[in-house]
C-alpha cells in the first residue's frame, strides 16, 4: 500500500479497539484481514453476493467487501474470531454447525454464522422456512444448506434455553482475546 | 464394527468454525508480493502491440511479465492422451488469445491494490480474429476456426458402440427420439483459486515451496518441476485449507506456473488469489453438450436399441484431456440393460474457457439420456415411467455386469456390484410415489401444474492409479497418518481415521492424518472421480493392519505369549479378555525404535512401528441411486418449484453415515443448481455474458428443497472393506429427475422440454412456439 492520501480510523473489533492507517479506498474486509490480521473473515466474490465475508458492524450484518474501512471508523464490529466465548468454550450455534454438521470446507462458515446469529437475535423462534429466508443472503457449494437449516434451528432452541443468551449472542461486551 | 459406520462429529470443524482456517489467503509470509494478470477482452485476437512500461514505473510495482517473457516457458503438459485427440494445451501469456479472460500479462506489486492500478496502465493493441463460442456454430464448415492452424474444429471423434444398434432399432416397436441441448456451468467453489510460491534460492539447493489450492498436489510438484527445470526434490507442493473445488481445483493452470516462476523471477514470495470474475472466466467449466438420441423398445417397455450422437465442447484447450464426453458416451446405458447402442461423439474446440470434469463429470448428462428416454417410451406405451425403469434395470444375480463397453482406462467396463431393485422398491416407498400420483392428479385437477420425475443412475468412482498410506505409532501412543490425498471439505480427517481406529482399537481422538503435502507423502494422484475413501482408506487399512501385525509380534515378544493369544484393545496389546497384562502401543512404539543408541535391535520385526502400504485398484467400484422429484410450475411466471426431493443412495460400506449424507445432499444442491439455475452464457461471438455471481444465479437455501436421503450398502468386492465412492453422486441423477418432473408437469399442455438448465424463460419460450404452431396450423 502506498503511503500517500491515508485516513486514520479506530474500530473496535471483537471488543477491542484498533488505531490505524489506511487508504480510503481500502475495503474493511482487507482491513480486517490484512491490517488486523483477522482471516477468519473470508472473501468469496467481492461483489456483496456470496455473504462469505459478512460481519457484524454496529448491530447490523454487512458484507466487509462493500464497505470501505474509513466507513468503519468509529464502529464497533463483531466477526466470527469474536463469537465464541472469551474462555475458548464455542457459541451455541457453532457448536449446533458442528452437531449438524453445518460445514464442509468451511470456507462461507463465518459468513453464515454472523448472518444466523443475527438473524436469531431478530427471529428467536423462527420455522425452517424462515431460516432457509434467512440464511439466503449466504452461499455455500458443499453442504446443500439442509443441514445449516438444522444447525440454526438447533441454536435457536439452545439460546431459547440459555437464560443467558440475551447477552451472549452477536454483541460482544468485553474485550475478546481470539484471533488478533 | 466400533468406528467404521458410525456418525462421529469432524476433527476439524471446532478450528474452521472458530475462522482459525488456514486457506491461501490466510498465509503470512513477510515480504510476499502480489500478483495480478490482464486478461483479454476479447475471444480470439493476436496482440499487436503491448506497452508495459507505464505499468512497470508506478511505484510499488516490481515487476510486469508479457507475451515476450512467456515465451520462455513451456506449454502446459497434455494429460490423458486419447487416439483421435489433436491437443493443444495453453502457452503461457500467449500473444494470440484463444478465449476470454485469457491471460496476457502479470504484474507483480507490493500489493494487490497496486498491481490492479499497474494493470489499467498497460497499453494493448489486439488484432481482432474471427471466434466460434456456440457448438452449433462449431460444426458448421464454414465456421470460423477457434485456433487457426486447425483445419477445422473438431477436437476429436470417436464411437462407443454394443451390438448392432441402427439394424436392432428396425425391431422396435416404439421409437422415441429426442434432442437434449446440457448448457455450461461453472464449478464455482466459494473460495477461489489462488497460490502462494516461496522461491528459495538461499540454501545449499534451491527449493521451490507452493501452497496452493489444488485438489493434486503430487501431480503439481511434477509439472512444476518440468516445467521450471527443477528436480521434484526442489518443489514442495502443500494444499493447507482448501474451500471447495469440486473439479476446479485438480487441473494444472497457465497462472500456477506464472506465479512460481514469477517468486523465482523476483527472489520474493508470490501469491495470487484470483477473484470472481477471474473465476468464471479462466477456472474450467464443465456440462456443455448437444445430444440427438433415440431408444427402441419393445411393446412391454424393453429396450431393444439406443443410439446417440453427441456434440462436446472443450473450449480453447484440453487441460484434463475429452474424459467428461467419454465418460459421458460409457455411462448412458447406465444401470439399465442394453443390448444395442451406438454412440458417436464429436469433440469441438471454441474460443470459450477450457471444459473439464466439474462433480458428476460427464455423469449427469449420461443419466440424463437414457432416464429422459424411458419416461418418453412409456406416455407412448402407457406405461408408468417408473415401472418402464423398473423392468429394464440389471439384476442383483447378474453382477459383475458387464456393459460392453470399454471403459476410460481402456479395459472393459464392469459393473462390481449392485442391487438396483432395492434402490427401486425404497426410493419408492420413501419418495412415496404412489401418494405423489394420487396427490398430482388432484392438484391437476385444481389447475396446477405438478409433475414427477424419477431417474435411476449410476458413479463409476475410485478410479486409480494408487494412492499410499503411512500409519504411525508414536511414542505417545497417537496415531499418526500420512496419505498423498488432499482435502477441500471431504473430512478425510475423520473418516479416514475412522478406518485406522477400527483397525487398531485407537480412540479417534488419538488419530491424527496429515494430508496435502508433497513433503509428508511421496506419491500420490488426487482428489477427484470421488476416489479417496476407497483408494486411500483401503491403502490406510492395509497399513494399519501392518502396524497391528508388527505391534502383535512386538509385543508377544516382550509378554513371552504367542500372537494369537493377544488382542489390540483401545490403545494396548493385552492377552485376550484380560486387561490387566497389557503394553500400550506407545511403548511398543518405543520398543520398536531401539532402546539405546548402540543396542543390538532383537525384536523379531522391522525396526519403526510404522508401516507404508498402497493400494491400486484393479477397477470402478460403482455407486448406484434412485431419485424422485416432485415439482410444480407456476402457470403465469412459469416458476419452477421443487416440492419433494427423495434419493437412495448405494456406495458400498459407508465409513461416516453423516459425512456421506452431507457430500450428497451438496451434489444435490450442485445438481439444482445445474437443473434449475445456472449457466454459463457466451454470444456467438465468445464474449462471456456471465462474469458475475449477478448473471450466474447459485441456488441459496430458498431454492433446495428438502431432501428425503436413505442408503443402502451393497459392498464392493473389489476392496476389502467394500467401500465405494461417493463425493458426486449427489449430483449426478438430478439433470434427469428435474427434467422429467417438469416435462410430466407440463405434458398436457404439450410442451417438450429439452434444455439444461430448465429456465422459466426458456418454458414461456416453448409455450410461445407452441402457440406459434398452432395458430399456423389453423387451430387457433
Amino acid at each position: 500500500m502506498t503511503q500517500n492520501n491515508l485516513n486514520n480510523i479506530t474500530v473496535t473489533v471483537n471488543g477491542k479497539e484498533h488505531s490505524l492507517s489506511v487508504e480510503p479506498r481500502m475495503l474493511l474486509s482487507d482491513v480486517l484481514r490484512d491490517e488486523l490480521g483477522l482471516t477468519g473473515t473470508h472473501v468469496g466474490c467481492e461483489h456483496g453476493i456470496c455473504g462469505a465475508c459478512t460481519v457484524m458492524m454496529d448491530e447490523r450484518p454487512v458484507r466487509s467487501c462493500l464497505v470501505f474501512g474509513v466507513q468503519a471508523n468509529q464502529a464497533k464490529i463483531l466477526t466470527v474470531e469474536g463469537l465464541s466465548n472469551a474462555d475458548g468454550t464455542l457459541h451455541p450455534l457453532q457448536e449446533a454447525f458442528r452437531e449438524k454438521h453445518g460445514l464442509q470446507c468451511g470456507f462461507c462458515t463465518p459468513g453464515f454464522l454472523i448472518s444466523a446469529c443475527h438473524f436469531l437475535e431478530e427471529n428467536p423462534h423462527p420455522s425452517r422456512e424462515e431460516i432457509r429466508e434467512g440464511i439466503s443472503g449466504n452461499l455455500c457449494r458443499c453442504t446443500g444448506y439442509q443441514n445449516i437449516v438444522d444447525a440454526v434451528e438447533m441454536a435457536a432452541e439452545m439460546l431459547s434455553k440459555d437464560k443467558i443468551s440475551e447477552t451472549d449472542q452477536c454483541t460482544v461486551q468485553a474485550e475478546h482475546p481470539a484471533g488478533i | 464394527m466400533k468406528y467404521i459406520g458410525k456418525s462421529i462429529k469432524r476433527k476439524i470443524d471446532p478450528r474452521l468454525l472458530r475462522g482459525n482456517g488456514r486457506y491461501i489467503g490466510d498465509i503470512k509470509i513477510e515480504g510476499t508480493l502480489s500478483a495480478a494478470f490482464l486478461r483479454s477482452p476479447h475471444a480470439h485476437a493476436r496482440i499487436q502491440s503491448i506497452d508495459l512500461e507505464q505499468a512497470r514505473r508506478l511505484p510499488g510495482v516490481i515487476a510486469v511479465f508479457g507475451p515476450d517473457d512467456g515465451g520462455e516457458l513451456p506449454s502446459l503438459p497434455f494429460l490423458f492422451p486419447y487416439p483421435s485427440l489433436i491437443p493443444i494445451t495453453q502457452q503461457p501469456l500467449n500473444s494470440t488469445i484463444h478465449h476470454v479472460g485469457e491471460p496476457i500479462a502479470m504484474v507483480i506489486a507490493s500489493s494487490r491494490y497496486i498491481a490492479e492500478d499497474a494493470l489499467d496502465l498497460i497499453k494493448v493493441d489486439y488484432q481482432k480474429l474471427p471466434a466460434v463460442a456456440h457448438l452449433e456454430d462449431a460444426v458448421r464448415p464454414d465456421s470460423p476456426l477457434a485456433h487457426e492452424h486447425l483445419q477445422s474444429n473438431q477436437a476429436a471423434q470417436f464411437q462407443q458402440s454394443i451390438g448392432d444398434a441402427e439394424a436392432a432399432m428396425k425391431n422396435a416397436a416404439v421409437v422415441v427420439k429426442q434432442r437434449f441441448k446440457i448448457g455450461r456451468v461453472s464449478c464455482l467453489p466459494i473460495e477461489t483459486r489462488g497460490m502462494l510460491a516461496i522461491w528459495n534460492n538461499h540454501k545449499s539447493e534451491p527449493t521451490l515451496e507452493v501452497y496452493a489450492t489444488t485438489q493434486s498436489q503430487h501431480e503439481m510438484r511434477r509439472i512444476l518441476a518440468e516445467s521450471l527445470n527443477l528436480s521434484e526434490h526442489q518443489v514442495r507442493v502443500i494444499a493447507p485449507d482448501v474451500g471447495g473445488a469440486f473439479g476446479a481445483k485438480a487441473p494444472f493452470y497457465v497462472e500456477d506456473l506464472l506465479v512460481a516462476w514469477a517468486s523465482m523471477k523476483v527472489e520474493a514470495p508470490v501469491r495470487w488469489l484470483e477473484d470472481r470474475m477471474e473465476h468464471m472466466m479462466s477456472s474450467v467449466h464443465e456440462r456443455e453438450q448437444i445430444h440427438e438420441a433415440s431408444l427402441g423398445v419393445t411393446e412391454d417397455g424393453k429396450i431393444i436399441a439406443l443410439t446417440d450422437s453427441i456434440l462436446a465442447n472443450t473450449g480453447a484447450y484440453v487441460p484434463w484431456g475429452i474424459i467428461v464426453p467419454i465418460i459421458t458416451s460409457t455411462l448412458i446405458p447406465g444401470p439399465y440393460k442394453v443390448p444395442n447402442y451406438l454412440c458417436d461423439v464429436r469433440v469441438l474446440y471454441t474460443n470459450t474457457v477450457p471444459l473439464a470434469p466439474f462433480r458428476g463429470a460427464g455423469r449427469p448428462q449420461a443419466a440424463l439420456i437414457l432416464n429422459r428416454l424411458l419416461d418418453e417410451a412409456a406416455f407412448q406405451l402407457g406405461m408408468d415411467p417408473m415401472e418402464i425403469k423398473r423392468k429394464n434395470l440389471i439384476q442383483h444375480h447378474e453382477f459383475p455386469y458387464n456393459s460392453g463397453l470399454i471403459s476410460r482406462d481402456g479395459r472393459p467396463q464392469i459393473y462390481d456390484s449392485g442391487n438396483y431393485q432395492k434402490l427401486f422398491d425404497v426410493v419408492k416407498k420413501e419418495g412415496e410415489y404412489d401418494r405423489w400420483i394420487q396427490l398430482k392428479e388432484e392438484y391437476r385437477k385444481q389447475g396446477r401444474n405438478i409433475g414427477i420425475g424419477t431417474a435411476f443412475s449410476i458413479e463409476s468412482t475410485a478410479f486409480g492409479s494408487y494412492e499410499g498410506a503411512t500409519v504411525r505409532v508414536e511414542y505417545t501412543g497417537e496415531v499418526t497418518i500420512f496419505t498423498g490425498a488432499s482435502n477441500q471439505g471431504q473430512g478425510h480427517e475423520t473418516s479416514l481415521a475412522q478406518v485406522a481406529a477400527e483397525v487398531l482399537s485407537v480412540p479417534i481422538e488419538r488419530i491424527t492424518l496429515r494430508e496435502g503435502d508433497t513433503g509428508t507423502f511421496p506419491y500420490g494422484t488426487g482428489t477427484f472421480a470421488s476416489r479417496i475413501a476407497t483408494i486411500v482408506g483401503t491403502a490406510i487399512y492395509k497399513a494399519a493392519q501392518g502396524v497391528k501385525e508388527r505391534a502383535l509380534k512386538i509385543a508377544a515378544h516382550k509378554l513371552s505369549s504367542p500372537v494369537d493369544s493377544l488382542e489390540l484393545s483401545e490403545g494396548f496389546v493385552q492377552l485376550k479378555g484380560d486387561s490387566k497384562t497389557r503394553i500400550s502401543l506407545g511403548q511398543l512404539a518405543h520398543e520398536a525404535r531401539g532402546i539405546f543408541p548402540g543396542t543390538t535391535f532383537d525384536l523379531p520385526v522391522a525396526p519403526g512401528l510404522e508401516v507404508t502400504d498402497y493400494f491400486a485398484p484393479q477397477g470402478a467400484a460403482i455407486t448406484s441411486m434412485a431419485d424422485m422429484a416432485v415439482v410444480e410450475v407456476d402457470p403465469e411466471t412459469f416458476k419452477i418449484k421443487v416440492l419433494n426431493y427423495a434419493g437412495v443412495h448405494d456406495c458400498g460400506t459407508i465409513l461416516n453415515p453423516m459425512i456421506v449424507t452431507g457430500q450428497t445432499l451438496g451434489g444435490i444442491s450442485n445438481g439444482i443448481g445445474n437443473a434449475l439455475y445456472e449457466e454459463v452464457v457466451y454470444d456467438s461471438d465468445g464474449q462471456l455474458l456471465t462474469s458475475t455471481l449477478m448473471d450466474y444465479i447459485v441456488p441459496t437455501a430458498n431454492e433446495m428443497p428438502e431432501c428425503n436421503l436413505h442408503h443402502i450398502e451393497t459392498p464392493s468386492p473389489l476392496n476389502p472393506l467394500g467401500i465405494k465412492g461417493t463425493g458426486e453422486s449427489g449430483s449426478i441423477p438430478v439433470l434427469a429427475v428435474i427434467q422429467s418432473a417438469v416435462q410430466d408437469a407440463l405434458r398436457d399442455h404439450g410442451i417438450r422440454v429439452e434444455n439444461i438448465p430448465v429456465k422459466p424463460s426458456y418454458l414461456k419460450e416453448q409455450f410461445r412456439k407452441q402457440e406459434a404452431a398452432a395458430f399456423a396450423e389453423g387451430k387457433i
